[in-house]
C-alpha cells in the first residue's frame, strides 16, 4: 500500500490540528473575547499534532532527504503542493503567536496592547489556514483516480466534518481538564496552566462547555449526512469499481472497523452521549463525564474513518 | 566599483530569476521543447501473439531486474521493475492480449499533482526525473491506468520512459522494435491514428461490432500517446471506459470542504455561543429594567 500507516496518522493529525484551532477560534470570538485563553490553549495543542504530522509524511516519503523538493513549486493542482505550503504557513503562524504571547505576558500594558492586537490579526488570517488546513487532508486523496475516494466530491466535506468533531472534543476534554487542575491543590499544576493560558484562574463556564457538546452533536450530524452522501454518490455514480469498493466497506474485509469503529465509536455513541450530557447539570459531575466519554470516543473514531477510506480505496485499486 | 555593483544586480536578478521559474513549475521545460510531440504508439490486440518479445527487449533495454512469468494465466503486474506487461484476455480456446504500459497521456494526471515538479514532458513522453522524485507516491494514485510504482530500493516512483534515449537518437522504442508481428507500432501521432482508423473498420467488417480506437483526441486527458485497436469494447481490455483528468474538478472539492466548516461550524457555534449570549443578554438588561 503506498499511502500506508504513517499518512492516516498524518491525517488525522493535520484534522485534529485545524480542528482544535478553527474551533477554538470560533469560540473565543463568539464569547467576545472572554475565552481567548482557549485560543492560546488550542494553539499550543494543535502545533505538536501539526509538527508530528509532517515529520511523519517526511518519514514516509521515499527519499525523506529530499523533502526540500516541495518547497521549490507552488503547483495549485496539487493538492499535495498546496498542503505543504498550507501546512508550514499554519505552523510558522502559530508558532509566531506562542512567541508574542510569551512576550506579551512580560511587556507593559502599552507594548502588551500593541502585541494583543498584532496576535489578533495572525490569529484571523491562521484561522483561514487551519480552515485549509483540515480540507487539504480530504482534497488530498479526493484528487486521484480511486473511486471510493474521488467518486463524489463529498470526501472533504466527510474529512472536514471529522477534523470539526475532533477539534470539539479535544476542546471539551482540554477544558475539563483545566477546569480540573484549578479545583486540584498543586501550584506546580497550576502555575503551568497559567503559562500555558497566560491567565490565572481562567475557567470556561460549564454553560459554554455544555454548548460545545450541542455542537459537536451538530457537527456528528453533518458528518453522518457527509458519509451516507458519499456512499449513495457512489452508488449512483455507478462508475467502474464502485460495487467492489462499497463492498469492501459494507460487508468486506473492512466492514468491522467500518461499522465498529466509524458507523458506531465516530459516529451514533458520541451523538447519543452529546445529547443526553447537553440536557444534565454539568457541575452534578455526571455530565462532564459523559461528554468526556464521547470526545474520548471521537478521536479514535477519526482516525479509524480515515484507516478505513484511505486502505479500502487502495485495496480495491482503482 | 559601478561595474561590481552591476555584476551585483546581474547575479542577484539571475537568481532570482531562476528561483521563479522554480516555483512556477519551469522545471523540465526546456528540455520539452527540444523533442517532437507528435510521436506515438499504436497497438493492435489482433496482431499480438503474446510472445513476450517487448516485456523482454523493455527489461534488457532498461536493466530491470526479470521476473519470467510467459503464463496467460498469472501475467506479472506493472510494478517498479516490470515496465510492460501483456493484458490476457481469453477468447473461446484463443488468446487475446494487450501491451500495457505507460500510456504517455498528453495531459498526465500524475504529471498534474506531482508536488516536486519531478513529473514533466519531454516532448510526448512523461517522464519521472529520478534524481528529484521524493517517492511520495502522489503519482501512483493519480493515474488512471494504475502505472508508476514506489521502487523500494531508490524510494522514487519509476515507469516506462518511452525509450527517451533511443527515440532521441531516431529509434524505435525497444518494445516496437522486438515486435515481431508489428503489433507495436511507433511514429507520428496523425499517422498511426489513421492507420488505426482503417483498422478498426476492417474488423467490424470481419464480424467486430464492438471494435474501437482506444486513446485519440476524444479522451480527456488531451489523449493518449499510446492508441489502442481493439475488437472488443475497451473495459473488456480492462481499460477505464473514459479516463478523467482528475484535476478537472479540483475547486469543487477545495469548495466542498470550506462550505463544510461553514454549516458544520462558523453556523453552530455562532447560534449556540454568541446569539445564545446575545439573548441572554438581552433577558438580563429586560429584568434589570423591569426592576428599575
Amino acid at each position: 500500500m503506498t499511502w500506508g500507516v504513517p499518512i492516516w496518522f498524518d491525517m488525522w493529525l493535520a484534522g485534529m490540528a485545524g480542528g482544535t484551532y478553527s474551533t477554538a477560534f470560533l469560540i473565543a470570538h463568539f464569547s467576545g473575547g472572554g475565552n481567548r485563553p482557549l485560543l492560546r490553549l488550542a494553539t499550543c495543542l494543535s502545533i505538536p499534532l501539526a509538527v508530528i504530522g509532517v515529520l511523519l509524511l517526511i518519514i514516509d516519503l521515499g527519499n525523506p532527504l529530499r523533502f526540500w523538493h516541495f518547497l521549490t513549486q507552488f503547483k495549485v493542482l496539487s493538492p499535495m503542493s498546496m498542503g505543504t505550503w498550507i501546512l508550514l504557513a499554519w505552523v510558522v503562524i502559530a508558532v509566531m503567536m506562542v512567541i508574542l504571547w510569551r512576550i506579551e505576558s512580560n511587556s507593559g500594558k502599552e507594548t502588551a496592547g500593541r502585541l494583543r492586537r498584532a496576535t489578533g490579526f495572525l490569529s484571523s488570517v491562521n484561522l483561514a489556514f487551519a480552515v485549509l488546513l483540515m480540507v487539504y487532508s480530504g482534497v488530498l486523496p479526493a484528487v486521484s483516480s480511486k473511486v471510493l475516494w474521488a467518486g463524489t466530491v463529498l470526501l472533504p466535506a466527510l474529512f472536514v466534518a471529522s477534523a470539526i468533531s475532533m477539534g470539539l472534543a479535544i476542546l471539551i476534554i482540554a477544558v475539563l481538564t483545566v477546569n480540573a487542575i484549578i479545583k486540584w491543590d498543586s501550584a506546580a499544576l497550576k502555575s503551568a496552566v497559567t503559562r500555558i493560558l497566560g491567565s490565572a484562574g481562567w475557567t470556561i463556564p460549564s454553560q459554554t462547555v455544555a454548548r460545545i457538546a450541542v455542537a459537536n452533536a451538530i457537527v456528528i450530524l453533518v458528518e453522518l449526512a457527509a458519509l451516507i452522501g458519499h456512499l449513495v454518490g457512489l452508488i449512483v455514480s455507478a462508475e467502474a469499481g464502485t460495487s467492489e469498493a462499497l463492498g469492501l466497506l459494507i460487508t468486506g474485509a473492512l466492514a468491522v472497523p467500518f461499522w465498529l469503529g466509524v458507523v458506531l465509536l465516530a459516529l451514533l455513541l458520541p451523538l447519543v452521549l452529546y445529547i443526553i450530557s447537553s440536557r444534565k447539570d454539568i457541575e452534578a459531575g455526571n455530565a462532564g463525564r459523559t461528554m468526556a466519554i464521547s470526545s474520548i470516543c471521537v478521536i479514535p473514531g477519526g482516525l479509524l474513518l480515515r484507516a478505513v477510506i484511505m486502505a479500502g480505496g487502495q485495496i480495491t485499486g482503482t | 566599483m559601478e561595474l561590481g555593483r552591476r555584476n551585483f544586480i546581474k547575479t542577484v536578478g539571475g537568481a532570482v530569476g531562476l528561483a521563479l521559474l522554480q516555483l512556477t513549475g519551469f522545471r523540465g521545460s526546456a528540455e520539452a521543447a527540444s523533442s517532437s510531440s507528435d510521436v506515438a504508439m499504436l497497438v493492435n490486440v489482433t496482431k499480438c501473439t503474446g510472445c513476450w518479445e517487448c516485456y523482454t527487449a523493455c527489461k534488457n533495454h532498461n536493466n530491470l531486474e526479470d521476473t519470467v512469468r510467459f503464463d496467460p494465466e498469472d501475467p506479472p503486474e506493472l510494478s517498479s521493475n516490470c515496465w510492460i506487461t501483456l493484458f490476457a484476455l481469453k477468447r473461446g480456446a484463443a488468446w487475446r492480449f494487450r501491451k500495457d504500459a505507460c500510456m504517455h497521456c498528453a495531459d498526465a494526471c500524475c504529471e498534474q499533482v506531482c508536488p516536486t515538479g519531478a513529473i514533466s514532458y519531454q516532448g510526448a513522453v512523461v517522464l519521472i526525473d529520478q534524481e528529484w522524485c521524493v517517492g511520495c507516491g502522489y503519482c501512483v494514485q493519480a493515474c488512471p491506468f494504475g502505472v508508476p510504482h514506489i521502487d523500494e530500493h531508490t524510494g522514487t516512483a519509476r515507469k516506462c520512459d518511452f525509450c527517451i534515449d533511443r527515440i532521441s537518437n531516431g529509434q524505435e522504442p525497444a518494445c516496437a522494435d522486438a515486435c515481431p508481428t508489428d503489433a507495436i507500432q511507433f511514429g507520428k501521432r496523425t499517422g498511426l491514428i489513421a492507420i488505426a482508423n482503417t483498422q478498426v473498420k476492417a474488423l467490424k467488417n470481419d464480424g467486430y461490432p464492438d471494435a474501437s480506437l482506444y486513446g485519440g483526441d476524444e479522451y480527456e486527458p488531451g489523449g493518449l500517446h499510446v492508441i489502442y485497436v481493439l475488437d472488443d469494447r475497451p473495459s473488456v481490455y480492462g481499460l477505464p471506459g473514459a479516463p478523467q483528468l482528475i484535476t478537472s474538478n479540483v475547486a469543487f472539492k477545495w469548495l466542498s470542504g470550506i462550505i463544510t466548516f461553514g454549516v458544520a461550524a462558523v453556523l453552530p457555534l455562532w447560534l449556540l455561543i454568541r446569539r445564545r449570549e446575545q439573548i441572554e443578554a438581552g433577558n438580563q438588561t429586560a429584568i434589570e429594567e423591569d426592576v428599575k
